[in-house]
């Protein structure tokens, strides 16, 4: 028992997810928590939160509740690790930086469809939305990410494992054309022509080529703007990258750097990224983009 | 690194307005910070050579006038190789343009002129400090030409190239000569002494299907009716006459500006100069078909080239673009995005290689690269995040709207330069002093992520010149940037900054007056706008 890491993990602002996909190492997480041991976690009826030599964290900061368990795992963990894609880079929760929070909270619960008599709930059990949401590290120290949506167990495995036996996990600096195995024809072709005529969506095409780069096909994958480590999972499912991973280390802007990569690649209508720049560009990645969220509502916070 | 700075009262012309002896005091921490009255004279240049050598420096910096000035007047560029001379590394100088873009446009406004010549110099030492030194190439120019169209001139060209010593490659997109009927008699014996000299080459119904390598040294390859050739040439002479037709053919491969009327338009002060030192061509002028313009262009031509090729030796600095193996994906962007096919992937090691012979280092690929394992040599992507950091650190005066120009080394920097030289006591300044100049490679080098970077470092306007038409010298870097910040409007106003904050201004060199009207009414449309009001800075630990 004493030899174990001992290990703590919460849920922050995220889906869970990321805590389904420890269990998908099904009987290899017997190995894991042979080297392991979970002190605390939202599935373990535990109130306080131990000091352990490991804090896994899922999901990004969106309230203050969040924001006092973070630093309260900051605290009392010797290493910290952002798991999954919303606590590397705040998620699809991030996208919620794209209105102020007055107006999510209108949104959500006066003004939808089916609201009636809807009023914004508030009450000092309720703990108040943060202005803005934000991925861990713009919190508090993070020692590891282990990015994905959900991450891949084999990822989560072999980082603890590292963690365990002392080693630095893995870091991937490639973006996932490096892992994915189509094969590429006219990508390779140095000519200023566009791959395709035409920029379609998955369901539009009658079959779609298992084994050729979905870009070929005239479909957007985010592969090229995001970063390796997934085993290119979506592509051998025959479905194009949405993005998950994040942007590679060295080019902040998932979106940013998607239209300037493809304005050579796709035709001009395809590059409206099917008539949602920001939410295909952005779908993971907004809160760590170089201006992660509304401009003007930055200077407003003092 | 030792770096030296040196700045150029310009005879008055800077120091009228800039207080250049303050901003050497406030450099003294350098190895050297010296004034000259100018960086031409006899007496100041040599002891600036000197003090290059006496005080050891690896890096220098001019601060006075524009860097299209070294390269463009007659002779300027001798000062730079006098400095390369004395152990400077090309990407090691780099230039304050504080005359062009500050002495002239801010006439009469010392106090701001001054600061934003600081700032000026503060960008131009991040610069030598982010370049890494550049390798050269060295050889010995082919004493062979290409010659390309068979007007009477082309002819000439051959000819008169030909006893110099050279071989001749002649080629012709039609079938015949293009010579004019009214000169065929006189021509003639021109004609059968290239016909009969084993020297010189005919290719007719041809067409260049593929050009690399250096000034002095090209690889050349062709199809005509008689196959397919492969040769070496030294340089090249175009001689098409007024054929727009052939000419847009050509300026991919020759890399020409196109004028108006679609013929090669002339790059720099020589006649006939294009932006490659190897390759010139016979204007078409209303004297062309008469035999005297003929002759005379032909000898400017052939002067100009043979002046280049006639060296034993000639070096160039390497400026192609650098990859990061550790990040490339080998994902084929970079392929797709190379207007000169200087990219391809190795599919066995799923890497980009680059080869230096085809790349211009306009750094399309690096703005193309989703993973940033590109990088310029010349304008690495670390030095433009920094310059735009301290250009953003300048305060304007008076609450003017603050604004980024961006701008290439070609049309965009001439049009910058001449909106400062047109400036007149009656207009008052060219523009804003709120109005930080930022040079770039190349349209094509502008990444979408500088235009949010510069709204992070609390610019309220960004202003990118863009080359017009048939200008580009990286033939697609103006297409390329426009296609981006177009779809690039939508993110920024997913931020609530109104896309009218980015702004593509299209201009040709000569375009100092509609520069200045139009980042004047910039400035007054951003004061109407009000801020943009981003304060706070995002820590990233």
């Amino acid at each position: 028992m004493s030899d174990r890491v001992s290990v703590a993990t919460t849920w922050l602002q995220g889906c869970s997810g990321c805590h389904i996909a420890l269990l998908d190492l099904h009987e290899e997480l017997l190995d894991v928590l042979g080297a392991i041991d979970i002190q605390y976690s939202p599935i373990a009826d535990v109130k306080e939160v131990p000091n352990t030599a490991v804090g896994i964290v899922e999901g990004s900061v969106g309230n203050r509740e969040n924001m006092e368990m973070l630093l309260t795992f900051r605290e009392r963990s010797k290493t910290l690790i952002a798991f999954g894609t919303c606590a590397c880079f705040g998620g699809v929760p991030g996208l919620r930086n794209l209105v102020t929070r007055e107006q999510a909270l209108q949104r959500g619960y006066v003004e939808t469809e089916s609201t009636v008599d809807g009023r914004v709930p508030a009450g000092p059990e309720i703990p108040a939305l943060e202005e803005w949401v934000k991925p861990l590290n713009q919190l508090v120290k993070v020692d590891y990410y282990i990015p994905g949506c959900p991450p891949l167990p084999s990822t989560i495995k072999n980082t603890l494992v590292a963690l365990v036996t002392g080693g630095t996990p893995e870091v991937k600096k490639r973006n996932l054309c490096e892992e994915c195995d189509r094969t590429k024809k006219k990508m390779l072709v140095a000519s200023r022509d566009y791959v395709t005529d035409a920029v379609v969506s998955p369901h539009e095409l009658d079959t779609i080529d298992p084994f050729l780069c979905f870009l070929e096909q005239g479909v957007l994958c985010m592969g090229p703007a995001t970063c390796e480590g997934c085993g290119a999972r979506c592509l051998h499912g025959n479905m194009p990258c949405r993005g998950c991973m994040g942007p590679p280390p060295h080019a902040l802007e998932q979106g940013a750097k998607s239209i300037n990569a493809l304005s050579a690649i796709l035709p001009a209508g395809g590059l409206m990224f099917n008539e949602d720049v920001v939410g295909v560009g952005y779908r993971y990645s907004l809160p760590v983009s170089i201006i992660p969220h509304l401009a003007n509502e930055m200077g407003g916070k003092k | 690194m030792r770096t030296g700075l040196f700045l150029s009262r310009d005879d008055g012309t800077i120091s009228e307005t800039v207080d250049v002896d303050a901003l050497a005091k406030a450099y003294s921490s350098l190895a050297v910070a010296k004034v000259y009255d100018s960086f031409f004279r006899y007496a100041d240049q040599q002891d600036l050579l000197n003090t290059v050598s006496e005080s050891k420096l690896d890096a220098v910096v001019l601060a006075g006038n524009s860097p299209r000035y070294f390269e463009q007047v007659l002779g300027g560029h001798l000062v730079l190789d006098a400095l390369k001379g004395r152990g400077i590394n090309a990407n090691k100088l780099a230039f304050a343009n504080i005359k062009e873009q500050v002495a002239l446009p801010h006439k009469g406004d010392r106090e701001k002129a001054t600061s934003k010549a600081r700032t000026l110099i503060d960008v131009a030492l991040a610069k030598v400090e982010a370049s890494p030194a550049v390798s050269s190439t060295l050889l010995t120019p082919r004493r062979s030409v290409l010659v390309v169209g068979t007007t009477a001139g082309g002819l000439i060209v051959a000819s008169e190239l030909i006893s110099k010593g050279y071989r001749v490659y002649i080629m012709e997109s039609g079938p015949s000569l293009r010579l004019e009927a009214s000169l065929k008699d006189e021509l003639l014996p021109i004609l059968t002494s290239l016909e009969s000299n084993d020297r010189a080459k005919f290719f007719f119904d041809a067409a260049i299907t593929d050009l690399f390598g250096y000034c002095g040294q090209y690889t050349v390859r062709l199809t005509s009716a008689g196959g397919e050739h492969t040769f070496a040439a030294g340089g090249i002479i175009l001689s098409a006459g007024n054929d727009p037709a052939f000419v847009k053919t050509l300026r991919s491969t020759l890399r020409l500006s196109i004028s108006r009327d679609g013929l090669p338009e002339q790059d720099g002060t020589r006649v006939g100069q294009t932006t490659d030192p190897g390759i010139w061509f016979i204007p078409f002028t209303e004297n062309s078909g008469a035999l005297g313009a003929e002759v005379s262009g032909a000898a400017t031509a052939v002067l100009s080239l043979t002046t280049v090729l006639d060296a034993a030796e000639l070096e160039h600095p390497v400026f192609a673009t650098t990859i990061d193996e550790a990040l490339c994906g080998g994902c084929g962007t970079c392929v797709k995005t190379c207007a000169f096919s200087a990219s391809r992937i190795d599919l066995a090691r799923k890497l980009s290689v680059i080869d230096p012979e085809r790349c211009k280092g306009c750094g399309n690929c690096v703005t193309a690269c989703p993973t940033g394992a590109r990088d310029l040599q010349s304008f690495p992507r670390e030095y433009v995040t920094r310059a735009i950091h301290l250009l953003g650190q300048a305060r304007a005066a008076n609450g003017d709207p603050r604004i980024l120009a961006i701008f290439c080394k070609t049309c965009g920097q001439l049009a910058v330069d001449a909106a400062g030289a047109a400036t007149t006591q009656a207009a008052g300044e060219a523009y804003s002093p709120g109005v930080m100049p930022l040079l770039v490679e190349c349209g094509g080098s502008v990444d979408t992520q500088y235009v949010l970077e510069a709204f992070r470092e609390g610019f309220d306007g960004v202003a990118l010149l863009m080359c017009r038409d048939g200008h580009c010298h990286n033939i697609v870097g103006n297409t390329d940037m426009e296609r981006r910040l177009g779809l690039f409007r939508t993110v920024l106003r997913s931020r609530n900054i109104d896309g009218e904050r980015l702004r593509v201004l299209p201009v040709c060199a000569g375009d100092g007056p509609l520069v200045s009207e139009e980042l004047k009414a910039f400035s007054h449309d951003l004061t109407a706008m009000g801020g943009v009001g981003i304060k706070e800075v995002i820590s990233n630990e």
